[in-house]
């Protein structure tokens, strides 16, 4: 029981860390479209 | 060769973090807790991260005040950002934590946990505020003053715990006589490092794209200038003729 928390856990901290840096990705991305056009 | 170095900052956050799981995947179960509190090998770094993020956003709002410095603002500003991201993964881990081992996922009479919500909100406040101005310089200048002052939660926050006898267990890791097992303190402090580094690679890459923002904003801003330039004249109001 104890160990699915601990996943969970860990997946929270870790999922959010990819979700923000896909958030800088795509904006960063979109960002230099817009330079550019 | 800056490009370079980000790069090289972002590969060794990931290592960093794997590193970290590595060796909280590792240490012992916990006496009482079992592996209930390997969760604390992230909750607490992010607690301590988001101090840290807050605290540069203070030194960036001095440093604009001073010398109205645009990286200052942008250094503030990004900061502020990862912060909240930090405080929001601290907020989630205690709530995962808290579950199984108080039975509650939030106690609304708990000092660390509501104070923590409160100074949540704020810098989510702060960073409205930021979306809200539309002058660089008036919005640098509010954002500052809001990133000074609102830094008088951070000791609030992290005295909570002294200061008020509540659900939340008392400071553990800078006590003199640490009640904490070495090997515990280990995969504390290499996750910590590991955090720290995520925090820099964020900021950094934070505060980059805040440039390309200001760039972009300003580039707008002076074409839009071409188009209306010419089209609009200041009000004659000293030639008004006519009964009125």
């Amino acid at each position: 029981m104890s160990e699915g928390w601990v996943i969970f856990g860990y997946s929270v901290v870790y999922g959010f860390m990819v979700l923000y840096t896909l958030y800088l990705v795509g904006r960063t991305r979109r960002i230099n479209r817009r330079k550019e056009g | 060769m800056r490009q370079r170095s980000h790069q090289a900052l972002n590969v060794l956050a990931v290592l960093a973090i794997g590193l970290g799981f590595t060796f909280a995947a590792l240490a012992p179960a916990e006496r009482t807790q079992g592996d209930f509190a390997k969760i604390m090998f992230v909750h607490v770094p992010s607690a301590w991260l988001a101090f840290l993020a807050f605290g540069v956003t203070l030194v960036g709002g001095v440093v604009w005040l001073v010398k109205k410095s645009p990286l200052a603002d942008r250094i503030a500003a990004s900061s502020a950002e990862v912060g909240v991201f930090f405080t929001a993964l601290a907020l989630m881990t205690g709530m995962i934590w808290g579950y199984p081992v108080w039975g509650t996922f939030w106690d609304w009479g708990d000092a660390r946990m509501m104070s923590t919500a409160i100074m949540f909100f704020v810098y989510l406040g702060y960073l409205a505020l930021r979306r809200s101005i539309p002058d660089p310089e008036t919005r640098a200048k509010r954002s500052a003053v809001l990133g000074i002052i609102a830094f008088v939660q951070v000791p609030l926050v992290y005295f909570s715990v002294t200061l008020f006898r509540t659900l939340h267990q008392g400071t553990t890791v800078v006590r003199p006589d640490a009640p904490i097992d070495p090997e515990f303190l280990r995969a504390l402090m290499i996750n910590l490092g590991a955090f720290t580094l995520v925090y820099l690679a964020f900021t950094s890459w934070r505060t980059r794209l805040a440039r390309l923002e200001d760039e972009l904003e300003e580039s707008e801003a002076l074409s839009d200038f071409d188009i209306a330039g010419s089209g609009i004249t200041a009000p004659q109001l000293g030639e008004v003729t006519g009964d009125v």
